[in-house]
Order: structure tokens, then sequence, then C-alpha cells
């Protein structure tokens, strides 16, 4: 009997990391470049959703993304991880490795059908509730391998249904199990390719998925998006993204503000699963980067003063490239990251430059349209905002509203005055707002603080020559000094060549740090106030 | 009896003058499609693609500048004028500036356009000059823009060279001659 107990005590030991119960043990695997069905995105679908459940409770699984992934920082934020928070990780080097090591944290599986796209997003919303994974035909044998037992099975059962009928039936389904504080629109790319980076949140949090079209014209999904929009608690989220191929972002997120929902982007948002579970160090505070002195009165010279700002999101784009920290640069944060990844956040205030500027965005706590948003929850919308901001160490805001800019050919993204008094009334310590994403038009002071629209939209492709001769033609038609020449770079462009472009604008221009910037221009404001129609 | 038939003689000959440039394969007249890659780098609105259509009538030559997106007209903006004439004007009816989306200009709508022009070389060669004011974050101010309209010697390539007031260098468009709404 003993050999026997022995054998069983050997057996237990061995098997119990294989099974993943060992909740210290933290894994990282490198994803392929490659998110097609017909390629690596059964692979890749089941190893997020494994993510999903594998971080229940506790972060065990973080993937490395491409270098060509939309979030350029898993790779740095694995390492700030391991350097500050002495995190270990063993590496994973393929599916059936990940399922041996934490496959025991999946209660089953879930098929989808690879020839119905929208199998996976509803296989997803399944993944959740099941505490599943998700795997196509061809990977059933290794689900099983692992000792998971199919939970559902969508092979054929979509064949030739429209979206809207996939989506009602999910609805039918799964709605009244799933969170009423987060919905993931699983959009973005279409056709062959799906990129579900915040599948894992999203089954972590036992989200509904879909892209239901938010576009006017598609009656019946936009219906369907109106009834989920209209069931979820007010002020909670819309994760992920809308589809490319059915809706423009300025759409959605016009209709998610009618509802008051925040959105926080992108479909391909990385690791939230595990970066949800990663604190802040111990009585860590954000400090940002400041320039003002205190007590001194900042008066313009009669300059063209620039100032530039990244939006889009941090992570995105220009933050890992070159030159960061050789200009005055402000970019905008993602505000929610300080709860839903207080580490991640964390890590950008850490690398963050004396030139790195941090300021408040978008319009709301998350990405909303301030025109669309009804007006009795506009206060609490700003309120949420301010105190995010306070905890942030954020003094300067930024509000970007497309809800009527798309009905109006691209001309309408101004704001009306009761909007912007609203902002002013109950953010007291702003040392200003900007406002727009490309160029917008709505000008004002409020007690020396400005609302100052972009006057210039830097495009990644535009060609630096003519972008040179841009900027110093709206210094001629704007030919007053000082001349505050606003400017959204788009998050593609890195800091070298906004700075190539700046180096040729001559001695008469400036740039110089956002916070003394709105100083400047609420001292000696030589725009004209101009506000966007009012609501009716 | 004689001014009369002059009149007559000259109402014959003006069209007829026009249906002949038209014709010609010289002449600056018809339909031309944008070539990016040998044009300078736009910022149209909404990344439309230009295109041009030069006709006359009477006497008055009409340039429609169209802008194409997914191969629809989205707009057109339209200049007409005798050449050697007066200035005309007209009235701007669209905020829209087509001229640049990156930059925060916005035609005044309500306001006057006056726009003349003149034959370089009859049928080949013409420059406008046209005025409007625009709203900035200043206000509003008023850009001059000169254009130059040229046709190769082939007759194949139309050369528009856009020279602004406010602009420190001139924007160079590159056409070739084509189909109405064949913009790539």
């Amino acid at each position: 009997m003993k050999p026997l107990l022995l054998l069983f005590a050997c057996l237990l030991i061995f098997t119990l990391p294989l099974q993943g119960q060992n909740a210290g043990t933290m894994y990282v695997m490198q994803l392929a470049d490659n998110w097609e069905i017909e390629g690596q995105l059964p692979t890749q679908a089941l190893l997020i959703s494994l993510q999903g459940v594998a971080n229940v409770g506790a972060p065990r699984l973080y993937f490395l993304y491409p270098e060509k992934w939309d979030f350029t920082f898993s790779k740095p934020l694995l390492e700030y991880y391991r350097t500050t928070r002495e995190m270990e990780f063993a590496e994973l080097s393929n599916a059936d490795e990940a399922l041996a090591r934490l496959g025991g944290h999946a209660r089953g599986y879930v098929v989808w059908d690879t020839a119905v796209r929208t199998s996976l997003i509803v296989a997803f919303t399944a993944a959740g509730l099941h505490r599943s994974i998700v795997v196509s035909e061809e990977l059933i044998p290794l689900a099983e391998k692992h000792g998971l037992k199919m939970k559902e099975d969508f092979r054929g059962k979509f064949t030739g249904q429209t979206d809207i009928d996939i989506y009602e039936w999910a609805y039918q389904a799964y709605w009244e199990q799933c969170s009423k504080e987060y919905l993931v629109y699983m959009g973005g790319e279409w056709g062959k390719i799906m990129k579900p980076g915040i599948a894992d949140f999203g089954i972590h949090h036992k989200a509904f998925f879909t892209d239901a079209s938010t576009n006017p014209a598609d009656t019946l999904e936009y219906e369907f998006a109106k009834r989920i929009f209209s069931e979820m608690k007010p002020m909670t989220f819309v994760m992920g993204w809308h589809s490319y191929k059915k809706d423009r972002e300025a759409q959605h997120v016009t209709l998610t503000s009618n509802y008051a929902l925040r959105v926080e982007g992108l479909h391909t948002l990385p690791n939230m699963s595990f970066n949800h579970q990663i604190p802040l160090s111990p009585g860590y505070e954000f400090k940002n980067n400041h320039n003002l002195e205190p007590g001194k009165v900042y008066v313009p010279e009669e300059k063209v003063y620039i100032s530039c700002i990244q939006t889009d999101c941090l992570g995105l784009g220009a933050w890992t490239k070159p030159g960061r920290g050789e200009i005055p640069y402000a970019w905008e944060v993602t505000m929610n990251w300080s709860w839903l990844a207080p580490a991640m956040l964390q890590f950008f205030y850490d690398m963050a430059t004396p030139n790195d500027y941090f300021i408040g965005s978008l319009s709301g706590p998350g990405y909303m349209y301030p025109k669309a948003i009804p007006p009795e929850y506009l206060p609490g919308v700003v309120d949420t905002a301010y105190a995010l901001m306070k905890k942030l160490d954020l003094n300067v805001f930024e509000i970007m509203d497309h809800a009527t800019y798309w009905k109006t050919d691209g001309i309408d993204d101004d704001v009306p005055k009761e909007i912007v008094d609203v902002y002013f009334e109950r953010m007291p310590d702003v040392l200003g707002i900007a406002n727009g994403y490309r160029p917008g038009h709505t000008f004002a002071v409020y007690d020396g603080k400005p609302f100052i629209s972009y006057d210039y939209y830097l495009g990644e492709k535009r060609d630096e020559k003519e972008a040179v001769a841009d900027l110093k033609e709206l210094a001629n038609l704007n030919a007053k000094r000082p001349y505050y020449l606003l400017m959204h770079v788009r998050q593609w462009s890195d800091i070298k060549r906004v700075k190539r472009i700046l180096d040729q604008l001559g001695p008469e221009f400036e740039l110089v740090p956002l916070d003394i910037f709105m100083k400047m221009a609420g001292h000696t404001p030589t725009f004209h106030t101009r506000y966007g129609e009012p609501i009716r | 009896m004689k001014g009369l038939l002059c009149t007559i003689i000259l109402a014959l000959l003006m069209p007829a003058e026009g249906l002949l440039a038209q014709d010609s394969e010289h002449s600056l007249f018809g339909t031309w499609q944008f070539v990016q890659e040998k044009s300078t780098d736009l910022a149209t609105w909404r990344y439309r693609i230009p295109e041009l259509v030069i006709g006359d009538s009477n006497g008055t030559v009409t340039i429609d500048h169209r802008w194409v997106e997914r191969k629809q007209i989205a707009l057109v903006d339209r200049y007409e004028f005798q050449p050697g004439g007066a200035p005309v004007s007209t009235p701007v009816t669209t905020e829209i500036w087509t001229d640049n989306w990156f930059m925060g200009v916005l035609a005044k709508k309500a306001s006057e356009r006056t726009v003349s022009g003149r034959w370089i070389i009859r049928g080949e060669a013409m420059m406008t000059v046209s005025e409007q004011t625009v709203s900035i974050s200043q206000g509003e101010t008023t850009i001059t823009t000169t254009r130059e309209y040229r046709v190769s010697g082939d007759g194949k390539t139309l050369t528009l060279r856009e020279t602004r007031s406010s602009r420190p260098s001139s924007v160079i468009l590159t056409f070739e001659r084509g189909q109405p709404g064949a913009a790539r």
C-alpha cells in the first residue's frame, strides 16, 4: 500500500504544475504575427481565450505581441514588470505547452466555425460564461488531449445566417448572464483577419462580444446596438473597437455616448486580464512633468507659439519610437488605465522624460462625444474625468467631438458654449482645454484659461516640406502675434520626424510645453472667440 | 448692314473657336485625371482625389475642380469667367476649404469669391486669379490664389501651378487627359 501511496504522491507533484495549479508561476509567450482565419488565428484565439481564463484570480499568462501590433509596449512592459516587480516568467513556446501548464484553469472548450467569422465573436462570449477556451475544429484534439470537454459547438450552427441573426441568437442565449459593465466590440479588421487582443479581458469579465454596426443605415444591427447599449449600466465600458467594415468611429462613439457609455479602445489592447491585476508600487503617486514655475506670470512675446499633442492613446505608435524626450511633447493619457491597468500606466509615468507632459482625455473618463451625451449625464461625466485627472496629476484636458463631424462632411467638430461652460465650471483647476482631432474651430477664454482647438493636424504621411509650408502658411494667415498654433500629431509620426519639421520653421516660431502654451494663450489670447452651434 | 453682318460673323465664329479649341489634341479643354506621383503632396479634404474638367461656352470658360471619393464626385468647385474680362463674383456655399484639410482654415460661408482669368496661350495655357475670404483662428482673412493651367507639348499632360498669397511655396499638380470620374 505504501509504495502505491508514494507513487500517487509523486504523480501529484509532477502533475500539479502541468495543470497550472501553481498560482505563483507566471508564463510569457510570444505570439505569431499572423491573424488570418486560414492561418494562425485559430491558435491565437485559443491562446488569448486561455489567457482570459488562466488569469482569473491571479495574473498568470502574458503575451509578447508582434512588433507590428498597434500597441507597441508589450515587450518593454514585461521588462518593467521583471525589474520593478521582480516578476519571473517561465517561457512557453506553443499552444500545447500553454495548455499543459495552464489548461487546468479552463472548464472546457467552445468550438467556433472557421467558415463563419462571426461565430468566433460569439464563441468569445460563450467562453467567458463557460470559463472555457475557444477552438476551431482542427484544435479540438489538442483541447481534449489536455482533458477539456466541449461546452458548445458552433460548427454549422450559423451557416448562411447574417450577423444580426447570429447576434440575436447570442443575445437570447447569453445576454442575461453577461456583464452589464463591460461590453466588447470585437471590431477593427474584418474579412479573413481578426486581431482579438482585448478578448482575454472580455472573457475574464464575462462580457458580451459583438461588432454590430452603429451606422444608422444598417437598421437591424443599429437597433441591436442601441438595445444592448441601453441595457448596459450608464457610465460603464464599451471595450474594443468598431468594425472598420461596418461603420465609422464617429458613428460608434456617437451612439455609445448617447447612452453615456465610455469607449476604451482598441480591439488590440493587449494583456489586459494580466495588467488589470498588477497594482501600483506601494505608496506610488502619479506625478506629471509640469513646466510652470509657481508665481511666475507668462507673458508671451510677438512670436508664433507652437505646442504638440500626440493623441490616439498612450502606447500607440511614437512612445517607444526614437526621439521621445528631445522636444517638449504632450501625450494623451488613457485615464482609465489608472485603475484598469495601474502598473501599466505607472510604467509610462516612470518612463517619461521631463519633456513628456501628460494630459487628460478624451472628452470624459474614456472616449466620449459631449454633444452626444444626454445632458443629465454630462456633469457626472466631467466630474469623473476630473477626479481621474486629479489622481493622475493632470491639469490640461482634451475634448474631441465628432458627433456631427461625419454628418457635415468633416467640418463641424466644434463644441457649443453650453458644453464648454460645463467643463470649465466642473474642472476649476485646469490650465486650459484642447479641442479637436483634425483642426477645430472653437476658441474661447474662461477666466484666463483657454479653450483652444487644434490649428494643424500632422498626418503621418504628410510630406515634411509641405508640412513646413502648411505651418508657415498658417502663421501668415494668422498675422497677429502672438499666434498660438496647437498641433495634433498623429500617433504614427515619431518625434524625430516632428523635430525635423519644427527645425525648419525659423526663429519666429517657438516650440513650448503645453502648460506654458496654455498659460500664455489664456494671458494674451489672440484667437477669435467662436463656439459650435447650440444643441437643439 | 455691314455692322450687322460683322456681328453675325462674330457670333458664328465665337462658338466655332471654342469648339475648335475643345477638339484640339493640345487643348486645355477636356477632363483631366490627377497623377499623384508627379504632384506636390496634397492634404485634400477627406483624402479626396482631384479631377479637372475644363470647358467653354460662348467665350465663358468653366473650370470644375472636382473632388472624387470612391469614384463618386463628392464636391465640385467651379470657376467661371470670361478670359480677359472683369472679375466674376460667386457666392460661397460651403465652409469646405478644399485646398488643405490639415490646416485650421474654413471657407467663409455666404461670402463672395471673385475669379478672373486670361489666356497665356490661347487654348493651351491659362491663368486665373481668385480672391476668397476664409475663417481662421484669429478671425477672417483673404487669400489670393493664382493658378496657371498649362498643357504639355504633346497635349497629354496638364500642369497646374497653384500659388497662394499666404503660402511660401507653390503647389504643383499634374494631370493626364482622361474620362470623367476615372480618378484612381
